[in-house]
Parts: structure tokens; sequence; C-alpha cells
């Protein structure tokens, strides 16, 4: 069976609590993703918010999956954040509320990438900026 | 060296301080000066917020860490490799 390339777990390592992504919209190759998640109450742990900073680990892991993306597959590496050079927050989001999150690759330079990075939330921008992220061997 | 010259080594320091958030006056960094290791002790991650900043800058391409390494040399050779894409570009 091939696997099905909307399941976030076939271009990433990470596993729940820590995937921050249900479902993969879209991926262009070395060029654009899109993914999205739905908060749920039980993440949100009695705050009344999603907390920023996972915004920010999505559209990191929105990313990777466009490092190794034109290749036959991660072969045990993943990206790991590197830097933020620029990061700005619009509004958060609440449980029962969709984020889409959208990473475009701006350039490549060694083992680092730079992306241009947004999220939404219910169609209304939440977070943007820019990311880096490093790709790592040896990891799973 | 001709003003047209030392202007583009003015707008190379000026965009190393400013993307870089460096705490010091451009006229500062020398312009012979190593960018990488000992000099301003820029690495990886420096290099490539300079290789983003001066392609959207200058309108030219650094295609990958190999070029980068002759032309991170220096502020002269940054300038220089502005310099001659811009004139192949025409």
């Amino acid at each position: 069976m091939q696997p099905d390339p909307s399941d976030p777990t076939r271009w990433l390592p990470h596993r729940k609590p820590f995937l921050f992504l249900d479902r993969i919209a879209s991926v262009v190759p070395g060029r654009e993703a899109t993914a999205w998640k739905r908060i749920v109450d039980s993440e949100c742990r009695g705050v009344a918010t999603w907390p920023r900073a996972y915004l920010v680990e999505m559209m990191a892991q929105t990313s990777a999956i466009l490092l190794f993306s034109e290749e036959e597959g991660r072969r045990g590496r993943m990206g790991v954040l590197a830097a933020v050079p620029a990061l700005s927050f619009r509004r958060s989001a609440r449980p029962g509320e969709t984020v889409v999150a959208t990473a475009r690759l701006e350039k490549r330079w060694g083992d680092l990438a730079r992306f241009n990075v947004a999220a939404h939330v219910e169609g209304e921008l939440a977070a943007e900026g820019a990311l880096v992220l490093a790709a790592r061997e040896g990891v799973t | 060296m001709s003003e047209i010259g030392d202007e583009l080594e003015t707008r190379v320091r000026d965009l190393i301080v400013r993307r870089l958030k460096l705490e010091i006056p451009p006229d500062e960094i020398q312009l012979e000066a190593p960018l990488f290791g000992e000099g301003l002790g820029l690495d990886s991650i420096d290099a490539l917020e300079l290789v983003v900043g001066l392609e959207q800058e200058f309108s030219i391409e650094i295609p990958d860490a190999d070029v980068g390494k002759k032309v991170f040399a220096s502020v002269r050779s940054i300038a220089e490799y502005v310099r001659q894409s811009q004139v192949e570009r025409g």
C-alpha cells in the first residue's frame, strides 16, 4: 500500500504529543508546503488559547517537510530549528479552531534552509516570519 | 577606487550590521578583514542571513556554499562579487 502523502508521519519523525500537524494539505517539493491542525480542548489544558510557541513549532514542522521533499525520503534525518530571524504574532488559536501553516523555501545553504512562514487561524493571519532549519543526521 | 566602488563597500557594511543586528558602527568593519572564524566571528547561520540580504539588496544570486566561501572572505570580496554579478547581468 502506498504511504498517504497527507499523513504527516510520512514526512516527519515526530509523534503525538509532539506532532503539531493533523494533515498535510499540499507539498510542492523544494518550494512550498501547507498543513493544518484542529486545536482541541485537551491541548490547551485549562489555558484559554493554544500557546503561541506551538504556532512556531507548527510552522517549523511544516518547513521541515520541505527539507527532504525532493529526495527519496528522510533516511533517518530530521530538521531542527536553528534560528528565528523574524517573527510576529497577530492572534492566538482557541480550542475548536483550525490552524493552517504554510512554509515557502527561500534559500538553501549547506545543511541550513531558510523559510518564509505563516499561520492562519480560521482564515485570519495569526503569525508570520522567517525560520531557519538545519538538517541533522542519525535521528530516527 | 572610484566613488561608486566606495559606495558599494559602504552599502555592504551597512547591510552586514543591519541584517546581523551587530552592535558596532558599520565603518568599524575593516574592508579586508575575515568575516568568519576570526575577524567578526560570523557563523553559518549568519552566512545564510547575509546571502538572503545580499540577494535581495543587490538583485544577485549566490548559488551555494562553495561560491560563498570565496565571496564571504571579506567586505571587499563581497563588493567585488556584487560588482561582477551586476556587470554580467548587464
